[in-house]
């Protein structure tokens, strides 16, 4: 019957209803008329902030993820020395930067071996059953496994001393640090942050022995099916190099040039948020073009962040040898801008250079063990507004508080919100290749999978029951809105 | 001998706080071979609270039919899939990936799970059901902290 769609939902049995649900509408034809992809509600906690102090904000916010507490935590911050009007001193800056790139560089370590791993490290064609971080492990070997998990736990060392022994960050305060670095301590960190650089190239590596050294790969990344011609933006510094801790935005068009640089206070002027009838959440876009709909090219107000947005919008980077493997990264996949999703993983490995890097430089600056880590803010607040990379893109922390500090408003845009009309656009394009006549290939699972795993989309936010893993369940709605076949792998 | 009490939980996510507040109750109250650690992080994370200890025992939400209700599960008794993300690394996931990497891992590994229901709240605080079960957690904690051999509060 013309005009009658059937509902494929692809659904991951998580706590938290509605959360990261795929929804693929048939038209009459059988063939898939558009895929949408669904990605986290965070209203919960904006609406939970309002009434709360401002100073407990970076506490409150850092519980939203179970996996990156870190960045938000440093994203609050800084939106309260935004609403105090305070500057932090240099040492508290330098510690705060420094314990976030130990951060990017433990976390993106992680996506390395776990995440990018069973695709990139054992291949794709490899038997399912070894695409997993298990199979990484013997793929790489018993005492590299064991090298990946002590590195962590150095890194993840650094993060609890400065931070705070404690389930949640307590680092940042308006103004500051809650704690110095002695001497003594710079020591110790800086004999880990030579272990980081060693492995830091340890990871650049294992990727272009298996990447450069198969040709295999690269075709993988270039084919189309992974391929958008978006907008990207990322933060960067005032040589446009990408930063993770500080910088203005920068937005590029599909060609590589500059269109937008803007501090984040004005993100406002430049982004907006498009609402869909199908999904709660909101799609960021681009105010200069509009929301044209899910569609890549110049004209279009799609955008996305994550690491390949962040080597896209720079013309280089801060640290040596990340630079020298950008070069490679462009050169290998036909300039700049790159515009395949999957070279996301790639990308992942230079930042996880430059991260190491950028933490050794700051570790030996003189400049960390100074006490005075905190300026007290005087002002009266009002409004603030914070930005940060977080290792899957740009996170921003908008707060309005009355004259006493008492939160009356909070805006939190998180990466995948940035990305999410780009991830709906790559499930949309995925579905369309397995999705025939109404015949749904059981392997939609894992092309869809492929498709949105780069992106690392985050919409398990801040839970982690048992099983704690994500089951997948596809379900088939003829048009009547029966159930007509049902592909589920469970948890 | 080193046994570690591990209570994860998100305080700020209604029922999903439960094992946070068993832990809580069960800090201080053994010797030097047993730790208390709590956490709110998930996946991988979970690894280096658990390297190093003989044995451990989890505190942990999970879905239920019947919020409120205690279950001990072993560890093998949760299916291991592959995942599509680090953000969904589940328990099995880590203790495989620990295994492999031939790091020390708890010899004994026992679960104890109460069941929440499916909607949560944020900061709601849990509910009344599995509010009230943190009592027998606790008390099914301690029986097994005395079964593997371990000093409990009212041994020592």
């Amino acid at each position: 019957m013309a005009g009658e769609t059937k509902e494929i939902v692809i659904n991951p049995i998580t706590r938290l209803e509605g959360h990261g649900k795929i929804t693929i509408f048939l038209d009459d034809h059988g063939d898939v008329s558009r895929a949408y992809f669904q990605v986290p509600e965070l209203r919960g906690f904006e609406s939970f902030l309002v009434g709360r102090q401002a100073e407990d904000a970076p506490q409150i916010t850092s519980r939203i993820c179970g996996v990156c507490p870190t960045a938000h935590h440093i994203a609050a911050t800084k939106a309260l020395d935004d609403m105090y009007k305070v500057e932090p001193p240099e040492a508290a800056r330098k510690i705060r930067e420094m314990v976030y790139n130990v951060f990017m560089l433990e976390d993106h370590a992680l996506h390395l071996f776990f995440l990018g791993g069973p695709d990139f490290v054992v291949g794709p064609t490899a038997p399912k059953a070894e695409r997993n971080v298990v199979g990484v492990i013997q793929k790489v070997g018993l005492e590299i496994g064991k090298r990946v998990i002590g590195m962590r736990k150095d890194l993840r060392g650094i993060i609890q001393e400065v931070g705070g022994k404690v389930i949640h960050p307590v680092l940042g305060l308006p103004g500051g640090v809650a704690k110095a670095v002695t001497p003594e301590m710079q020591k110790r960190f800086a004999e880990v942050a030579d272990r980081g650089f060693e492995f830091a190239l340890f990871c650049e590596k294992l990727l272009e022995d298996v990447v450069l050294g198969n040709p295999e790969y690269v075709k993988l990344i270039t084919s189309d099916v992974y391929t958008h011609r978006t907008h990207y933006m990322g933060l960067v510094d005032d040589r446009n190099r990408p930063n993770f801790y500080d910088g203005a935005i920068r937005v590029v068009d599909p060609s590589g040039r500059e269109i937008e640089r803007f501090p984040v206070r004005d993100y406002l002027e430049h982004i907006a948020e498009h609402v869909e009838p199908w999904t709660y959440v909101k799609f960021p876009f681009l105010k200069q073009f509009g929301w044209k709909g899910f569609v890549d090219g110049p004209e279009s107000g799609v955008y996305s962040v994550a690491p390949l947005a962040r080597l896209n919008v720079s013309e280089s980077m801060a640290t040596p040898r990340a630079a020298e493997l950008r070069e490679r990264f462009f050169e290998t996949l036909g300039g700049r801008p790159v515009h395949h999703t999957l070279a996301n993983h790639w990308a992942r490995v230079i930042e996880i250079v430059s991260a190491a890097e950028r933490f050794k430089e700051l570790v030996n600056d003189p400049a960390l063990t100074d006490p005075n880590v905190r300026t007290l803010p005087t002002a009266t607040p009002k409004e603030g507004i914070g930005v940060v990379e977080a290792p899957r893109g740009v996170l921003i922390h908008h707060y309005k508080s009355d004259d006493r500090g008492v939160l009356t408003s909070a805006n939190l845009i998180v990466a995948t919100q940035h990305n999410s009309a780009r991830i709906a656009m790559s499930v949309d394009k995925a579905a369309r290749g397995v999705i025939h006549k109404g015949v749904v290939d059981d392997g939609i699972l894992n092309q869809v999978e492929m498709a949105f795993r780069a992106y690392d989309p985050c919409h398990a936010c801040a839970t982690h029951s048992l099983p704690g893993h994500m089951p997948l369940w596809v379900k088939v709605f003829d048009a009547r809105g029966e159930l007509v076949q049902e592909i589920r792998r469970d948890g | 001998m080193a046994l570690m009490i591990l209570g994860l939980g998100n305080d700020l996510l209604g029922d999903d706080a439960v094992g946070l507040l068993a832990a809580d109750r069960l800090e201080g109250r053994f010797g030097p071979d047993v730790s208390v650690g709590r956490s709110a992080q998930s996946g991988l994370y979970l690894l280096e609270h658990l390297i190093g200890y003989d044995d451990a025992i989890i505190i942990d939400s999970m879905l239920g039919d019947e919020p409120g209700r205690v279950r001990e599960l072993e560890a093998g008794a949760m299916p291991s899939v592959q995942v599509p993300s680090a953000h969904y690394a589940g328990l099995p996931e880590v203790l495989a990936v620990a295994r492999s990497a031939g790091l020390r891992m708890p010899a004994r590994l026992k679960i104890v799970a109460v069941e929440i229901g499916g909607s949560q709240t944020i900061g709601s605080g849990p509910g009344a059901e599995v509010a009230a079960s943190v009592p027998e957690v606790v008390s099914r904690v301690l029986d097994t902290v005395r079964a593997w051999g371990y000093c409990g509060p009212r041994d020592g």
